[in-house]
């Protein structure tokens, strides 16, 4: 049976609620069988566009290419009342830093990181590897064969990315101290 | 550095110390020694406020600043990281190349100025310092919005199917289990070290490869596993079988390290191996006597006192066995 756009996005949206982790389009086509992913697609989009219109207290979000509700985060703070959670340990300077690197230069090797940021922590490197921001993206085919890492879907949620290409532009940190 | 400064002023202050509280005091550098990640970031906090261009850097000035700050460290008596030493002959490096005149036979476009890559490091670490930064305000929005709970579903509850007496056989069948292994632990074991490592080296022969996960649990008490393992760390020790680990957390499984030589050429070579193997029977005692311990606090009074009188013997016997075992040993050496 063939939808239509109105008929599909009532249920996109439940599928959308129901999903734990981000959504794709290729799954809900899978569950959709019967329809055409461009239609799926095209409902897809339509539904979030009207969703987020509502300007309420939730909404679609595009991350690690997929679909995910998610609470507004200007009302964070009775969010957390409700679910009496604190915010989460915040990542130490090192670990960003070299999380930024192995973000941008992905897949990089950890005398690489060395090299960009002048000094190690393997440290930092564990703490991601735990949090599962970076994960091994196979060996290096030179001299020693060193392990490669690049980053995880994780990352992309965490940082609110919907794919690497919404990275902030390195080159606009470039001249904070010209002078 | 406020440590310095409370220090001079309680009068326990060294030379040291007032220098750094003098420098502070004459506005020379105000330093935040935690956030100095690495050498790049003090070079970069030093060019910030030295005003000068990160594109043309006044090495002498820089590297002079630089090499203060390193021995105000070290004057504090904070171990200065590889890393710093390494910046400072950097500098100096590159303050060398830059006071050595040119070859003026050198054509334009090849002249290099020593101090480019470190300005392209500094640049580059600048960026991701940015990008960082960046990264962690978008982190910390992100960490603002939440999702709904997990939902419960059938893959994560494959029990519930089953009824209230089905969990009930299950309770009577693990409790009916309880019961038949502490029999079996009041009995003494004969099992020795010796004979897992041949039982080992019988498995290994045979397969490629043996799971420890599953020899472990083939183990009838926790006895039998403390002697598998450490007939898995002789083994090793002794170059015969070697250990992988595929994944983390994952079985560890055991493989053939070299030949195993025959039970006849290891005899005739191994006599300090059989001496460790016969201390190791000796405080084997001891792992049975935990068992017995064990097995004696579940049973009734009764038994109690038939357990303590039979370990007595039991105990007199393996010293008997040992110390025969022991001569012997002497006599044929």
């Amino acid at each position: 049976m063939i939808m239509t756009i109105e008929e599909l996005k009532p249920i996109i949206e439940s599928l959308i609620f129901v999903a734990e982790e981000p959504i794709t389009v290729k799954q809900l086509a899978a569950i959709l069988d019967g329809e055409m992913k461009a239609d799926v697609e095209a409902a897809t989009e339509a539904l979030v566009e009207e969703f987020n219109a509502r300007a309420g207290g939730l909404e679609i979000r595009c991350l690690a290419n997929g679909y995910q509700v998610r609470t507004r985060p200007e009302f964070s703070e009775y969010v957390r009342r409700y679910l009496k959670s604190q915010p989460s340990a915040r990542l130490s300077l090192a670990a960003l830093e070299t999380l930024a690197v192995i973000a941008y230069k992905q897949p990089i090797t950890i005398p690489e990181i060395l090299e960009i940021r002048g000094i190690t922590s393997t440290s930092a490197i564990k703490t991601l590897l735990d949090r599962r921001l970076i994960v091994a993206k196979g060996h290096k085919q030179v001299v020693g064969r060193p392990m490669m890492y690049g980053t995880s879907d994780d990352f992309l949620i965490q940082f609110g990315l919907n794919d690497l290409s919404e990275l902030p532009n390195l080159e606009d940190f470039e001249d904070l101290m010209t002078s | 550095m406020s440590d310095a400064h409370s220090k001079a002023q309680t009068g326990n202050a060294t030379p040291a110390d007032v220098a750094v509280e003098f420098a502070e005091s004459t506005d020379q550098y105000k330093v935040k020694l935690p956030d100095f990640e690495g050498p790049l970031d003090l070079l970069l906090y030093l060019i910030r406020k030295e005003e000068v261009s990160i594109y043309d850097i006044p090495i002498a000035r820089i590297t002079a600043q630089y090499l203060e700050y390193l021995t105000a460290m070290r004057e504090l008596d904070i171990a200065v990281a590889g890393e710093f030493l390494l910046m400072a002959a950097t500098l100096i490096h590159i303050k060398s190349q830059m006071l050595l005149p040119r070859d003026p036979d050198t054509p334009e476009e090849e002249l290099e100025d020593p101090r480019a890559e470190l300005i392209h490091q500094l640049l580059e670490h600048q960026k991701f310092k940015g990008a960082a930064n960046a990264l962690h305000q978008r982190a910390l929005i992100e960490a603002a919005t939440f999702t709904r709970g997990t939902l419960e579903t059938d893959e994560e509850n494959p029990e519930v199917a089953s009824t209230v007496f089905q969990l009930f056989e299950i309770f009577r069948e693990v409790l009916n289990r309880e019961r038949a292994l502490v029999e079996i632990e009041i009995e003494r074991e004969q099992v020795t070290v010796a004979e897992k490592i041949a039982e080992i080296r019988m498995a290994v022969a045979g397969q490629t490869e043996v799971s420890t996960r599953q020899m472990f649990e083939r183990a009838r008490s926790k006895r039998e596993m403390v002697l598998i393992f450490l007939a898995i760390l002789e083994m090793v020790k002794e170059l015969l079988i070697g250990l992988k680990q595929a994944d983390t957390f994952g079985d560890i499984v055991i493989s053939k390290r070299q030949e195993i030589i025959s039970e006849e050429d290891r005899s005739s070579e191994s006599e300090v191996s059989e001496t460790e193997v016969i201390e190791e029977e000796i405080s084997e005692e001891e792992i049975s006597e935990t068992a017995i311990i064990e097995a004696q606090e579940s049973a009734s009074v009764d038994e109690r006192d038939q357990l303590a009188a039979s370990s007595v013997k039991d105990q007199d016997i393996i010293k008997v066995e040992a110390t025969s075992q022991t001569e012997d040993q002497r006599s044929d050496s």
